[in-house]
């Protein structure tokens, strides 16, 4: 009895010794969230504009048609942390940031600020470690979230589909958020994230009797000739994180084939009569080569390919050994082509783009090991050869084009 | 430090009416050590003496990558 | 049943070994090693199992030598008496300390990584109250309960390397060299600071006699080996050696990185789940140890009135002791990790040279 006594009246002391606070904080209801699942961050002068896209997940509303519509809200602070804070003075419900799946970061503020942008996205506990990093193109983050939420659409589904369908192009990827800070941490080689960017469609002039018809409805849907794509990459510099250059388009492919993420593509080649033949990469594997001679560094870049003909223009019966060989050969020189164009960035901005001090650092530990200090010099003398060894391996149901005839026997 | 002294009051009550009545009381002294102790501790939490804590005032004689500023 | 009631058996001991290892595992090894040894960190507890090896032999001798003697019984055995109870006060305080390190980082570890909000004092104390209660029922209870904290915490680690092993990428654990040899040297500190076996000697008169001693011994030191390996390969291996080194909570933010099938994630609640039970075995452990510590330096016929007394004492130190989380990684990092290795390591084998000389053990 006593000993039961004593310890409630323990309990009751060290109860009260917390000073009768709420005892746990932090707690939310799950209807009085904000699921914020896309961020968008700008440079608004010499404060950060963070604007969020969130999402209801409660079932009930989710078959109304506000709910469909995602919201977007914008704030301004002097940094990130400030500017998401200050959410909470005119949002009606709790902000959760532990759905996050895109962090979208405007050029202008990624120019000099890149690592303090994301580092409260890493640093917070709330934040999931692999929402990928995109990086606006010639324009503001919150222009490009505007852009879609307003034509209805649900930004992070958008970037979700543009993500998985970039493989077909190979001229972007994804980029997790841990990746992105690791590579901003590594002091041996450039960091580099995905770029987005707002194309406008070229729309051919209406004819005269319709012009006046349709415009009112022009007007309505002038937004939706602006779209959101995703397309190559920017580069920061290793040293100081500043924003370096950006690519996109075939030397984007390149890139993509030297660090291989490389998934499918088209590559157009000619045969013999000047017509288009397409090809569908299939896959690709590029080994870099360091080799130390003397202290002299020179860089192999080997690229193994394999393709498949998956569009016939012309009426040339192309399968035949030296057509093939051919084609081929206009493949390996596309490919060089494109992977020698970052060459010639790497070269420029005397920066290690694709990691190349990893893989010397494998290859030759103990020679790494003598070179690191000087890396960003010794990177300057290093040489760069690039083989490219592809195959045209098949083409698919139909085989000969649709205008070749048989040559009729004598 | 009130509440820390009615703390330790309420177990030293409790512990030395078990001692009593288990008959253990050749153990009292060096309770009494523990209960100086526990004052003791309780006077440095309250009050910081040192204006420093344990861990200050022992890293400060080792090489401390914290203390030696930055 | 009989010959061995109100005692542990051996296997029970190294069973609250694995677990008392494996909850600071998680906390730090990976980042600690993996500032120093960098990629070649997760080879640092090979060479710290060396040592428990060699420190298993020289306890295995007083086991055999001193049946139902504690190691304070050993101590004072082989050193002149105030020498021996000195060697004893700094045993009391060094796992004082320790403990003190342990609830601490406790209550930490829920405000850094899951409520930053919330009063850590609840975690505590909340934990602390149930420590008392607990200690009390005896190491017997105490040991049953590791067994079946043991499985737990086996199932939950083994399903977490399942999903994490096959992401992890080998250029983050790679290139191993000659010159990683110095590095992984300097990374071994830390896990050498946790052979804990010594403390566990305070109450080792509760152990009962057999000569598997040795075997227990070595699977389990096989089972931290491979445990403390695969938390650094793992984490490292999926996020860098820069990334780990740099974190407060290096295994948890590779487990929170986890993404299965790309849609499912929040592992890292499991894995916290672990933390806490492994986290209530150390505390209880230590807590039991040092109260053994205490009865043999004064010769206390029961321990159990100074239960309550000295967990307040720790209470009030786990604030005296760091006024931050940074005060705290750097007195673990700086100090406990030296403290240890003296206390563990370097006093049981001086007294084991000093028991050579005289011929006792």
């Amino acid at each position: 009895m006593i000993r039961t006594i004593t310890l409630t009246l323990f309990v009751f002391i060290l109860y009260v010794a917390t000073g009768l606070e709420t005892l746990v904080g932090g707690r939310m209801d799950i209807s009085d969230a904000f699921y914020i699942a896309t961020v968008g961050l700008d440079k608004e002068d010499d404060e950060i504009q963070m604007t969020i896209v969130t999402k209801q997940y409660s079932p009930k509303e989710e078959t109304s048609q506000i709910a469909k519509q995602d919201k977007y809200f914008v704030s301004v602070g002097r940094d990130v942390f400030e500017a998401a804070r200050n959410f909470n003075s005119f949002m009606d419900k709790e902000t959760f940031w532990g759905h996050v799946s895109y962090i979208l970061v405007s050029e202008n503020l990624a120019q000099k600020d890149i690592d303090s942008a994301l580092d409260f996205f890493v640093r917070d506990h709330e934040h999931k470690l692999t929402s990928n990093v995109l990086v606006i193109k010639d324009a503001r983050a919150e222009e490009a979230i505007k852009l879609v939420t307003d034509s209805g659409e649900d930004i992070t589904t958008k970037l979700k589909v543009l993500s998985k369908g970039v493989g077909a192009l190979s001229i972007s990827s994804e980029l997790p958020l841990i990746d992105a800070f690791n590579k901003i941490n590594n002091k041996y080689c450039s960091c580099y994230i995905p770029t987005l960017k707002i194309v406008e469609d070229q729309k051919d002039e209406p004819e005269e009797e319709t012009k006046e018809a349709s415009n009112t409805e022009n007007e309505k849907t002038d937004e939706k000739t602006k779209r959101l794509v995703l397309e190559g990459y920017v580069f920061f510099d290793q040293d100081d994180a500043k924003l370096l250059c950006s690519i996109e388009g075939g030397t984007a492919r390149g890139f993509n084939f030297i660090i291989n993420k490389i998934k499918s593509g088209v590559i157009v080649v000619k045969d013999p009569d000047g017509e288009y033949v397409n090809l569908e990469i299939i896959d690709s594997k590029t080994e870099i080569i360091p080799k130390i001679e003397d202290d002299k560094i020179t860089v192999k870049l080997k690229t193994k390919m394999n393709s498949n003909i998956s569009e016939i223009h012309g009426e040339v019966d192309i399968f035949k050994a030296d057509i093939i060989e051919g084609l081929v050969n206009q493949q390996n020189d596309i490919i060089k082509a494109e992977m020698q164009s970052v060459i010639g960035l790497v070269k420029e901005y005397n920066s290690d783009l694709f990691d190349l001090s990893s893989v010397i650092n494998h290859k030759y530990p103990k020679k790494w090991d003598k070179i690191k200090d000087n890396w960003r010099e010794v990177f300057k003398d290093i040489k760069f050869e690039i083989e490219v060894e592809s195959k045209i391996n098949r083409t698919y149901s139909i085989k000969k084009p649709a205008l070749s005839r048989e040559k009729e026997k004598k | 430090m009130l509440k820390y002294i009615m703390i330790i009051g309420a177990i030293s009550i409790y512990e030395i009416y078990m001692m009593v009545k288990k008959r253990q009381m050749k153990d009292f002294n060096a309770f009494l050590i523990f209960v100086l102790i526990a004052l003791l501790a309780s006077y440095i939490h309250v009050h910081d003496p040192f204006d420093a804590s344990l861990s200050e005032l022992l890293l400060k004689l080792v090489k401390s990558e914290y203390f030696k500023g930055g | 049943m009989f010959r061995n009631k109100g005692k542990i058996s051996v296997r029970q001991v190294m069973i609250i070994l694995i677990i008392t290892v494996y909850t600071p595992s998680i906390r730090f090894i990976a980042r600690a090693t993996s500032y120093s040894a960098k990629q070649a960190s997760w080879l640092s507890p090979i060479i710290a199992f060396g040592v428990y090896v060699i420190m298993l032999f020289i306890l295995n001798r007083f086991y055999k030598k001193y049946k139902n003697k504690n190691f304070s019984e050993v101590i004072l055995d082989n050193t002149p008496k105030l020498i021996g109870k000195t060697i004893i006060v700094i045993y009391i305080i060094s796992i004082t300390l320790l403990l003190v390190l342990y609830i601490r980082y406790f209550g930490e570890r829920f405000v850094t990584a899951l409520y930053p909000n919330v009063d850590i004092n609840i975690f505590i104390i909340s934990i602390l109250l149930i420590v008392a209660f607990m200690i009390r029922s005896g190491i017997v209870v105490i040991a049953r309960m590791s067994e079946l904290m043991f499985i737990i915490m086996t199932i939950i680690f083994v399903s977490l390397m399942f999903i994490m092993v096959p992401n992890v990428q080998l250029e983050n654990v790679t290139p191993i060299s000659t010159l990683d040899i110095i590095p992984v040297f300097k990374g071994s500190i830390v896990t050498i600071a946790l052979s804990y076996l010594p403390f566990y000697f305070f109450f080792s008169h509760e152990w009962s006699q057999n000569d598997k001693f040795l075997k227990h011994g070595i699977m389990a030191g096989l089972y931290i080996l491979i445990i403390e390996v695969l938390i650094i390969f793992v984490s490292v291996g999926l996020m860098g050696s820069t990334v780990i080194s740099r974190s407060p909570l290096s295994f948890f933010i590779a487990v929170k990185n986890i993404n299965l099938l790309g849609e499912i994630s929040g592992f890292e609640s499991i894995l916290v789940s672990t933390w806490i039970l492994t986290d209530f075995v150390i505390l209880i452990v230590y807590t039991y140890s040092a109260l053994n510590m205490i009865k043999s330096l004064f010769n206390l016929g029961d321990f159990k009135p100074f239960i309550n007394i000295y967990i307040f004492i720790t209470y009030l130190l786990t604030w005296i002791i760091a006024k931050n989380v940074f005060e705290l990684q750097d007195w673990g990092a700086q100090f406990a990790v030296y403290m240890n290795i003296n206390v563990l390591i370097v006093i049981p084998v001086i007294i084991f040279m000093i028991g050579k000389v005289r011929k006792v053990v």
